[in-house]
């Protein structure tokens, strides 16, 4: 063997392998940071966000902050079915036939409405077909003392939100991002500790 | 590494700095490619615009809706608004049972053979042309006010009151004229029971309340919509829970049907000599005998007198002993025992006679006063119109027919030959098929005007009992089709009948008004049907149309499914001696051999010719799938040297067929029989063309269509056709092989055990699953089974299993979760069988004893196939499941190389997808033959949004219904109840759902008080190959045999 070609190959293997690994890192559904622009800008932050009262210009206090809607209030089906299902339009017409009229956004929505078409939202969580994920038997899963396994309170028995276990503090992103990366290994992190006491059959998730 | 080269290693250097930056430019290049075009696809997820105020819990649940199709009700599963599953209605009351057709019913829908449109067709002169519906109503609003006496309906027996109403009020008003044909249809029993009541109706064979039923050629298990089945089976079992006891059941036919082969004893006697044995059978009970009202009438006697028992058995060549013996049998359960007649042996020219002379018999043993055959629930059997389509034909050929609309009958392809309906059409000045595709007929029509799929349209259809049922859309149509009532409705008000003319009004305000966006009350509807039928059912609720009362009557119906009326008048008792006529001079046997012509259990009269379902299910009895053979006696068919699948001309004088040889077991060694419904030649890409028409061979005689007792002969052509049989082996040999539990009632009532007895094996080495909690399990009850193969199409809708076709039967790739093996039992035999019991022999198919077994994946607990799957693909669960996991399969088929089950199933093609290039299409013909099978839209409308659909190169197999035990756990979690058992019920899975019988059993073995733990704790119940220790989930209750004479 010619010694000069040995590197060569050692080197050649190594970007064989990387090659392989990126392809590999690619195709699983690592989307970690991944935040698609929508069809229109729906802040989160404005609709589920923390109230913050202030004095405006006229020295009107007035709610720069959000509304603190409840997720369900549109996600209606989180607690009831497998998906949390995105709202139709007309639970934005709930509020926007009277409100927010000046307002770029609420204009395109309101098109879309007047249109009779559906808004073509983005998915951003989106998992593999081959994943049954319920919301439902995750939002009323419950421990033996009849305390929810996702996490309603903290440390310190303050309300916190159970859909922040997934999908963070939406109520603080201006434009959704995915917070973890939803693959199987994170799945299995939370289904394999003892308390939880949850199926880690393959069939829990795959049909 | 060569010693030598350790020195070279200065030269490391040697890879340079530039070929290190283009190395690492290349890696960077292609990792950018690399995870710029794998990322995952962005997907769109499309919200309702405004949802619907009654959808508020989301369309993610599985909706159901009552309908009736074909004349049965039954239960839809909807997601997303798109039926995905039919199934018995539970609620149905009129004993209405469901055939292999309503299970497929998808296929049909789905069907993208389907004409699209309203066409032009002319006759089949140049390439049809679209039209539209405003062009075919004036049309045909035109035309029905100019031809008046000359227009003629000519439609399927399936109708409801709403249709007839709008019929009668067509041809009051227009002259239309209304002609039935219905292919199945037999005159016989109509025949038979008009002239001893005077009507029409027959009444139900009560099967639960028999001891004893005596089948003469009966098929009420072979026509499953009879819903006979149901009742059939609650005395099959030999311990029953109400202490009944178990029945007996005593079949005399020539082809071993499905009913046949759940006999208890079966005698063969050739149809067109079953009427003058049961003539015999009436003879020796009435007047040898004198049993029964009927011993003092004269007249019975006389007419009985030619049919002496011994002289019948000497011509039908069965042991005078054997009728005597039968007769006693009957006499001594008089009052306990009913004699069923009919099925294909009715077409017979002696139908009529068999039907009269089972008549007598059910007098004479007092069925009717026992209530065994019900006089209160009797019903008009489908009309035959022999005699009338010949009439027509006739009057077709004169001149006298100047519209022929056509409803949902395809006479050209399946009317007697003699009546040529397509030259007699040929002469009508303009025909409209209302028909759902281009067919036979409608190539020859002048327009093709599609009539919508009965689960997209409005109607009602009334049912045995006093049940009227509604017809519920429940999807929009998929193409740009209409309803048959919504046609003849429109056609109404054309010609002013004021209730068409009111419909019609009020459809078009309500197309006038838009919908308030998330008003509480439902719009009303634009379809003009749903319009004409409430107003035809607030009378018959009582109510005035348009009030809240008659709103919340209408829901009612709609939700439960049927409405009750008042029970038909009793049919009458006293025999007219009319009926009496029927038995003097039978028409003489055939003295050669003997054709019949009988409907197979999926295809039935081929209406549904372009089902892949049910050209895919095995036919339960010759297993063949993908068009039909020639079934010959084994005697006969060795004797001509046949080999399963050689071309035979069958001549039957006034028409000629060509059809593979098929050597069907316990057949008569006089007849012959062949399939009907097969062999279209315009039904669409999936079953044009499959399996030999038989239809051409039914004889139209004194307006009666035969299609059995027929003289014919058979001719051994050269060349052989493979049959697609879906099975490899007819016989089993219970003493090696003890895989189906089977005894006798003698048997079984000295050892309860007796026929579950195995094969010893040794100690397990593998240590047993603790199950803590739940464990599914699964009970078959093989004496409630009768292998009718609906659990094999309500497998295949529910977990999208794919059709593979008649290449892939042919190849072994068949794809069914589920099937039910057939087998002959070999009889004990003194030295034991030797290897030669494999080919059949004689002594075992001339008189087979048939199994049925339903086979699936058991489960099993030490699974042979978990064990050697290199991926650890297929595993077991904590709760008893052998779970499949796609995602992690690479295919090696090592796991159903180890199966014992044989229930493993490989993905050879990508059936699901249409993903090959169309080089991939053209140069491998089995890929373009899958496509079309499974993928062309919108076929894929029918699959389970809750299953994977597999991919090429993955193993599967039944998953227990998975997703319906997820379905249960999501919901008890929901539900804040615990997990670890489910109650009786739960969990349901599709093949249980479909089971008309009873027969499979499913629950959590572990929960308390569960049905599905007694019956696997249950004395008759057999876990398969105990002696290699698999230990299956799946526990199967002996098949019991009534031998108690």
């Amino acid at each position: 063997m010619n010694g000069r070609r040995m590197p060569v190959r050692i080197l050649s293997l190594l970007l064989a392998a990387g090659l392989a690994g990126s392809l590999a890192y690619g195709l699983s559904n690592a989307r970690k940071g991944y935040e698609p622009r929508q069809p229109i800008l729906f802040r989160h932050t404005r609709m589920a966000g923390v109230p913050v009262w202030q004095k405006d210009a006229k020295g009107e206090m007035v709610n720069v902050g959000g509304f603190g809607i409840p997720c369900v209030y549109c996600h209606t089906m989180a607690y009831k079915g497998r998906h949390s299902t995105v709202p139709s339009t007309a639970v934005c017409m709930n509020c926007h036939t009277s409100v927010g009229l000046n307002k770029e956004w609420v204009l395109k929505m309101k098109e879309y409405w007047d249109r009779g078409e559906p808004i073509p939202w983005v998915k951003v969580h989106d998992l593999p077909d081959f994943v049954y994920y319920d919301h439902s038997a995750h939002l009323n899963a419950k421990d033996e003392k009849g305390e929810p396994k996702i996490p309603v309170k903290d440390a310190e028995g303050r309300r916190i939100n159970p859909c922040e276990a997934c999908h963070g503090k939406v109520e603080q992103e201006e434009i959704v991002r995915v917070q973890v990366n939803f693959n199987m290994q994170w799945c299995l992190d939370c289904h394999r500790k003892p308390e939880m006491k949850a199926p880690t059959d393959c069939v829990a998730c795959h049909r | 590494m060569n010693p030598n080269e350790t020195s070279a290693r200065p030269e490391l250097s040697a890879v340079d700095r530039r070929e290190f930056l283009r190395l690492s430019g290349t890696l960077a290049a292609a990792a950018a490619l690399a995870s710029a075009g794998c990322q995952p696809p962005q997907e769109a997820t499309i919200p309702f615009h405004d949802m619907p105020e009654s959808l508020v819990d989301g369309l993610g649940p599985a909706r159901f809706f009552h309908t009736v199709l074909d004349g049965s009700p039954v239960l839809v599963k909807t997601r997303e608004g798109r039926p995905i599953l039919l199934a018995p209605s539970p609620n149905d009351g009129s004993g209405r049972g469901l055939t292999l057709r309503h299970h497929a019913a998808l296929m049909d829908l789905y069907d993208p053979d389907r004409a699209r449109g309203p066409l032009s067709v002319r006759r089949g002169t140049g390439a049809p042309v679209a039209s539209s519906w405003s062009a075919v109503a004036s049309d045909v609003a035109s035309r029905l006010k100019a031809a008046g006496r000359k227009a003629v309906l000519l439609r399927g027996p399936a109708s409801g009151p709403a249709l007839g109403a709008a019929v009668a009020a067509l041809s009051e008003r227009s002259g239309l004229r209304e002609v039935v044909w219905s292919p199945l249809g037999s005159d016989a029993a109509r025949e038979a029971w008009t002239r001893a009541f005077g009507s029409g109706r027959v009444a139900r064979p009560r099967l639960d309340r028999a001891d004893l039923v005596v089948g003469l050629g009966s098929e009420f298990l072979d026509r499953p919509g009879d819903g006979l089945e149901k009742d059939f089976a609650a005395r099959r079992s030999p311990d029953p829970a109400d202490g009944r006891g178990m029945s007996r059941f005593v079949q005399l036919e020539g082809r071993l049907t499905l009913t046949g082969a759940n006999a208890d004893r079966r005698i063969r006697v050739r149809d067109s000599q079953l009427a003058a044995v049961a003539a015999a059978l009436a003879h020796e009970l009435v007047v040898v005998r004198k049993v029964g009202p009927l011993a003092a009438d004269a007249a019975v006697a006389r007419a009985l007198a030619p049919y002496a028992a011994d002289v019948v058995a000497r011509q039908a060549g069965v042991p005078a002993s054997v009728l005597t013996g039968l007769a006693a049998e009957l006499a001594a359960a008089s009052g306990r025992a009913v004699v069923v007649a009919g099925g294909s042996a009715s077409s017979a020219p002696s139908g009529p006679a068999l039907e009269a002379a089972a008549l007598l018999l059910n007098l004479a043993i007092g069925a009717f006063d026992a209530g065994l055959l019900d006089r209160t629930d009797a019903e008009e059997p489908y009309a035959g119109g022999g005699a009338a389509l010949a009439a027509l034909a006739e009057e077709m050929r004169a001149g006298k027919v100047e519209l022929l609309l056509v409803a949902g009958v395809n006479p050209v392809y399946d009317a007697p030959v003699s009546l040529n309906f397509a030259e007699a059409l040929a002469k009508i000045p303009w025909v409209v098929s209302l028909n759902d595709r281009l067919d036979e007929t409608s190539l020859l029509a002048d327009v093709l005007a599609p009539a919508s799929h009965p689960l997209e349209c409005w109607g009602d259809v009334s049912l045995p009992r006093g049940f009227v049922a509604i017809q519920q859309p429940v999807i929009q149509p998929l193409f740009d089709t209409r309803g048959l009532l919504d046609l003849l409705v429109d056609w109404g008000a054309a010609v002013d009948d004021p209730a068409a003319v009111a419909a019609v009004a009020a459809a078009r305000a309500a197309l006038a008004k838009p919908p308030l966006p998330a008003s509480a009350a439902p719009p009303p509807s634009p379809s003009v049907a749903w319009h004409y039928l409430r107003a035809a059912w607030a009378t018959r609720l009582g109510h005035e149309a348009g009030t809240p009362a008659f709103d919340a009557a209408w829901n009612e119906v709609l939700r439960s499914g049927s409405w009750q009326g008042p029970a038909p008048a009793a049919v009458g008792t006293g025999l007219a001696p009319a009926a009496l006529a029927l038995l003097a001079g039978l028409p003489p046997a055939p003295s050669g051999l003997e054709l019949q012509l009988y409907p197979p259990i999926a295809l039935a009269d081929g209406r549904a010719g372009n089902n892949g379902w049910l050209h895919e299910l095995p036919d339960p009895i010759t297993r063949i799938t993908w068009g039909g053979a020639l079934s010959i006696a084994p005697r006969r068919f060795d004797e001509m040297k046949l080999r399963n699948g050689d071309l035979v001309e069958v001549d039957a004088g006034h028409a000629k067929v060509v059809a593979p040889a098929y050597r069907h077991a316990g057949m008569h060694d006089d007849e012959v029989a062949l399939p009907l419904g097969l062999g279209r030649t315009a039904c669409g890409a999936i079953g044009a063309g499959v399996g030999p028409n038989a239809f051409p061979l039914r004889l139209l005689a004194d307006g009666r269509v035969l299609a059995a007792g027929l003289p014919v002969t058979i001719r051994k052509l050269s060349g052989n056709e493979p049959l697609a049989l879906a099975q490899g082996s007819d016989v089993i040999d219970r003493d090696r092989r003890p895989l189906v539990p089977v005894t006798t009632l003698t048997a079984y009532e000295k050892d309860a055990k007796a026929g579950t007895e195995q094969v010893e094996g040794g100690p397990s080495i593998w240590p047993s699953h603790p199950y803590p909690n739940a464990r599914w399990a699964m009970a078959i009850d093989l004496s409630r089974c009768n292998g009718c193969g609906k659990c094999v199409i309500g497998c295949q809708a529910e977990n999208n299993v794919p059709v593979v076709g008649r290449h892939g039967i042919l190849d072994g790739r068949e794809m069914s979760w589920m099937r039910v093996d057939r087998y002959y039992d070999a009889p004990k035999k003194d030295g034991r069988w030797d290897a030669e019991v494999w080919d059949g022999p004689l002594e075992v198919v001339e008189e087979p004893l048939t199994l049925f077994t339903p086979m699936l994946c058991q489960h099993c607990e030490n699974a042979p196939c978990e064990t050697v799957c290199p991926f650890v693909a297929t595993m077991h669960s904590a709760d008893g499941l052998n779970q499949q996991v796609y995602n992690r399969c690479v295919g090696t088929r090592y796991c159903a190389n180890n199966c014992p089950f044989k229930v493993r199933r490989f993905n050879f093609w990508e059936y699901g997808k249409k993903q090959e290039s169309a080089l991939m299409r053209a140069l491998e013909p089995r890929i373009k033959r899958n496509a079309e099978l499974n993928t062309r839209v919108p076929m894929q409308m029918k699959n389970n949004p809750e299953v994977t659909v597999r991919s090429r190169g993955v193993m599967e197999k039944c998953s227990f219904c998975i997703q319906r035990i997820r379905a249960a756990t999501s919901d008890a979690t929901r539900g804040g109840r615990k997990k670890d058992h489910y109650p009786d019920g739960a969990v349901v899975p599709a093949c249980m759902e479909a089971c008309p019988t009873g027969a499979i059993t499913f629950g959590d073995v572990n929960a308390p008080g569960a049905k599905v733990a007694a019956l696997a704790a249950h004395p008759r119940a057999m876990k398969l190959l105990e002696s290699v220790g698999v230990k299956p989930a799946v526990s199967y209750l002996t098949k019991v045999r009534n031998d108690k004479a």
